[in-house]
């Protein structure tokens, strides 16, 4: 197993005392597979993979847990170890491309840095590898982007730069955090035939954090849903859209507009908000909003189980909902 | 609406009477908890009252010569010693505090108003505007002091002098602030809505242009205060500013400057004098512009 | 790149006409006949007639301005009739000490205060960055007069260490040169390392604040390049714009700071002469100073385009 994430629970230190931004948190990645990570803004995904990464600052951030890559738990590395790694082994795409890139170097000596940064080449070779790496995203003459700086590329061409940057080394595992949020359709759907070729080309895992449904179910293979810090469900990417066993799941794919069936019907949306990281309710944390509760859910704190297969749930009453009408329908 | 109903008989009464009382504490609150203001303000309250009371009470004169006691080091009847021509070093000090803390006050108040009218001005008359614009941009090419001293060799050596001197220095950074304030002010949406609900300009103009410049006009009048104080005793240390023998803490520096080696507290006292009360106003400005708006950018 | 020079050098053009006109204006607007000033108030009809004929009074306004400014845009700024000497030679033999001082000031603060502020930044919040951070405070509450001479009580007076005034050709030694002009350069550097200091905090902060910081560690670059390779070079462009107006600052300072310490420079000249009613010397050196001060921030503001490309290309028209 490529990846395995352990029991993260990362916790801040604030003005108004600590906060546990992710609470528990236990997922697996494959060589080869891509795995969405999912949830509203606020839920957690970021800080996750950045927490993978040990990207936070640690003079105010607490991890526990453990997480495990290739057996090794990239929490008790040094400092210097872990940053071997970060763009080696483990490399991040970022959300936004108009701000995610240094304005006053050129693209070329940001790849080139990359790649010098973990292999031991001269410094042709290093462009020349720089040029390969742009071609693969499908960047138009590569050699020539090498000499742009940032603000000369439109937001498509930058993303693929960031990705560009972030397989230059071969990494073992990708984490693209909502790599098509800040892109126009068109060039979103762009980035995600790159994604799902560079899938099928190399044994390389990824992790895909988004919010939108659409994407995970074009290029993912298993599918990690999240709200408020802690994992709701996890299976793959066909079960999750046939046979979603958590109520909030279920709510999310509801809320897909269809193209078929009532067009007329309001659109369904999950009531009530996410509630604060500083009021964590008792029991169950989707209870309030939850269309199933029970009074029991509300006082225990349902755990995360596994149901047949690889799926597992939290929810304790995932067995007693009614039958799934299909994505889009209630 | 208007009446003073003590005991609130009606919800509504209750309501209205504990939203006063809210707003009143918050404000207190912010105030008191901001500690910039408050020690600022602090400070700043001891200097001016110093400078007003205690000079009655003292009961010296700061013109009076007296040559058998000159350059005579702190204490006993003169609590701080007395300068090169026997004259208590104290009541001078206050003195000079008081004429500059007016002249301070004056050249922010003077450079506020005219920057004020000059600022909304160019904002709201294109053409003329850019030409006044042109001119702040060259005044402004002047270092404050150079350009002070140039209008003083002009004008000649007098207290009123300063004050032009001073105003006109200080004015085009307000006019410029103010511009840029009222140009954002002025496009905005709520002011477009306002036109079409068919609001005269005037009434835009006083009604909401206006009080939203009054708090950066507020905290930069601040900064122009101290920066005042600062240039005034500059001017007054090379001879171009307040003349002999009316004292200003610049020109008993200058004084001092030629006995430094027998007679520093004519260096040490009139120096901390400055040095508390810039500071003072610093914090005070500092405070008022966290007060009023945290999110304002006031040209320093 | 030549696009944006020439668009700066151009809109030169309207301020050195507005600081040319303000200082033509300085003799005009004194109450009173400005050369029966000069003289002083034993002059004869007679000799207030002639000064006023040779200094072209008589003639009117504009063409004594265009007049003026012809010679100035030549280098004449005329002849002083206390110092018997052409202005630009007076100018001349007083702007080395000025521009000395002003350089050692601006090395010093430049020196101290932009690793400082970088410093306070890297650790922002801990005790490091609160002390740097209450001495830039107090550095900017001090006038650099007022700090001169609290420095000449403390190290001359006080302690003896350093000579209270004076000045000292380098040519005639080094060490000398130095010692003379440590406690001035110092107390004019303080107010300006302090400003320096804190826009470096500020600049540094929003910059380790971007996203590209996080794609540079993301990256695996170590803390130290990503303070000193990645976000300097973006801090770099308001820092520099605060060190380029602090020269200018340094250099009026010294105006001051000069009396303080009897430096033979710009400062002293415009002074002596304030008090002689010299009023040609008085416009040569504030034309002069106003106009190294105008050079200096476009020196800046070509610096801005040579360090940020996106400067360059919008400037310039290209994007």
């Amino acid at each position: 197993m490529l990846l395995r994430v352990k029991e993260l629970r990362t916790r801040f230190a604030t003005d108004r005392g600590e906060v546990t931004a992710v609470d528990g948190v236990s997922f697996e990645v494959a060589p080869g597979e891509i795995v969405g990570l999912v949830g509203e803004s606020g839920c957690g995904k970021s800080v996750t993979a950045e927490s993978i990464m040990r990207l936070l600052d640690e003079r105010s951030t607490r991890y526990s847990g453990e997480v495990l890559l290739d057996g090794v738990d990239l929490f008790g590395l040094t400092a210097e170890e872990m940053r071997q790694i970060r763009g080696g082994s483990v490399a991040m795409v970022f959300q936004d491309p108009m701000t995610s890139l240094n304005p006053v170097y050129t693209v070329g000596n940001q790849l080139e840095e990359a790649i010098l940064l973990h292999q031991e080449v001269p410094r042709e070779q290093a462009r020349a590898l720089a040029e390969q790496a742009l071609a693969a995203t499908g960047i138009p003459a590569p050699a020539s982007c090498l000499r742009r700086y940032p603000h000369e590329l439109s937001g498509g061409m930058r993303q693929r730069v960031m990705i560009a940057m972030a397989l230059s080394c071969r990494p073992k595992l990708l984490i693209a955090d909502e790599p098509t949020t800040a892109l126009d359709v068109t060039t979103q759907a762009q980035i995600l035939d790159l994604i799902a070729e560079l899938r099928d080309g190399s044994n390389m895992g990824t992790i895909l954090i988004t919010h939108d449904m659409g994407v995970v179910a074009e290029v993912c293979t298993r599918v990690v849903v999240m709200y408020l810090g802690q994992v709701i469900e996890q299976a793959s990417v066909d079960e999750i859209f046939t046979r979603p066993a958590h109520p909030y799941t279920r709510g999310l794919l509801a809320s897909i507009p269809g193209l078929t069936g009532d067009t007329s019907a309001p659109l369904h949306v999950i009531g009530g908000k996410v509630p604060s990281l500083w009021e964590v309710p008792k029991g169950c944390r989707f209870a309030d909003r939850c269309p199933f509760a029970e009074p029991a859910c509300r006082d225990d704190a349902p755990e995360l189980l596994p149901v047949d297969g690889d799926r597992s749930v939290r929810c304790r009453r995932h067995s007693e909902l009614p039958e799934w009408a299909g994505v889009s329908h209630v | 609406m208007t009446s003073t109903v003590s005991t609130p008989e009606t919800p509504a009464q209750l309501i209205r009477q504990t939203l006063r009382h809210e707003r009143r504490n918050l404000l207190f609150r912010r105030i008191s908890g901001n500690q910039l203001l408050v020690s600022g303000g602090v400070i700043f309250a001891f200097m001016l009252l110093a400078a007003l009371v205690v000079p009655i009470f003292l009961g010296q004169d700061p013109y009076s010569v007296d040559p058998a006691n000159r350059l005579q080091a702190p204490g006993g009847v003169h609590i701080l010693g007395t300068d090169t021509f026997g004259r208590d070093l104290l009541s001078r000090i206050l003195a000079g505090g008081r004429s500059s803390l007016l002249i301070g006050c004056l050249v922010a108040v003077f450079s506020s108003v005219l920057g004020l009218v000059l600022g909304l001005y160019s904002a709201f008359y294109r053409r003329t505007g850019a030409v006044l614009m042109r001119i702040v941009d060259g005044l402004m090419a002047f270092p404050a002091i150079l350009l002070a001293i140039a209008i003083m060799a002009a004008l000649g050596a007098k207290t009123s002098n300063v004050i032009i001197a001073l105003t006109v220095v200080f004015t085009p950074h307000v006019a410029r602030v103010v511009r840029a304030a009222a140009l954002v002010i002025k496009n905005q949406t709520y002011v477009e809505a306002l036109n079409a609900l068919g609001a005269g300009p005037t009434r835009i103009l006083w009604l909401n242009v206006v009080p939203n410049l009054m708090s950066p006009l507020v905290v930069q009048g601040t900064f122009i205060f101290a920066d005042s104080l600062i240039i005034e005793a500059a001017l007054s240390f090379v001879g171009a500013g307040v003349p002999a023998p009316a004292p200003s803490w610049g020109n008993i520096l200058y004084e001092g400057k030629t006995v430094i080696y027998n007679g520093w507290w004519m260096t040490v006292f009139p120096g901390l004098a400055i040095m508390l009360t810039v500071l003072s106003i610093n914090l005070l400005g500092d405070g008022l512009r966290d007060l009023l708006d945290p999110r304002q950018v006031v040209a320093r | 790149m030549i696009a944006y020079a020439g668009k700066r050098l151009l809109a030169l053009i309207p301020i050195l006409a507005v600081v040319g006109v303000t200082v033509f204006l300085v003799i005009h607007i004194t109450p009173g006949d400005p050369a029966a000033i000069m003289l002083g108030p034993d002059a004869t009809p007679d000799q207030v007639a002639a000064l006023r004929q040779t200094m072209g009074l008589n003639e009117p306004l504009w063409a004594q301005f265009l007049d003026w400014a012809g010679r100035v845009v030549r280098g004449d700024l005329g002849y002083s009739v206390f110092l018997h000497q052409d202005v630009s030679a007076a100018i001349g033999s007083h702007l080395g000490p000025t521009l000395a001082l002003a350089i050692f000031a601006e090395v010093l603060a430049v020196a101290v205060a932009v690793p400082a502020g970088i410093t306070a930044a890297r650790h922002r919040g801990t005790a490091v960055d609160q002390s740097f951070m209450g001495f830039a405070l107090l550095g900017v509450s001090v006038p650099s007069f007022l700090l001169g001479l609290f420095l000449v009580l403390v190290f001359a007076v006080l302690l003896g260490w350093l000579p209270s005034g004076g000045y000292r050709d380098p040519a005639d030694g080094l060490g000398a040169f130095l010692r003379f002009l440590v406690l001035p350069a110092v107390a004019l550097a303080a107010m300006q390392a302090a400003l320096i200091a804190r826009m470096s905090r500020s600049s540094m902060l929003d910059v380790l604040g971007s996203n590209y910081i996080k794609t540079a560690k993301a990256k695996g670059v170590s803390e130290f390049l990503t303070v000193y390779k990645h976000a300097v070079k973006n801090a770099a462009l308001p820092i520099m714009t605060v060190v380029g107006q602090s020269f200018g600052a340094l250099m009026t300072g010294a105006v001051v700071i000069e009396t303080v310490f009897n430096i033979p420079g710009m400062g002293q000249l415009v002074i002596n002469s304030i008090q002689r009613r010299d009023f040609v010397v008085i416009q040569g050196v504030v034309l002069t100073i106003a106009v190294i001060y105008v050079l200096i921030n476009l020196v800046v503001d070509l610096l801005y385009g040579v360090l940020d490309p996106r400067i360059r290309a919008e400037r310039s028209g290209v994007t």
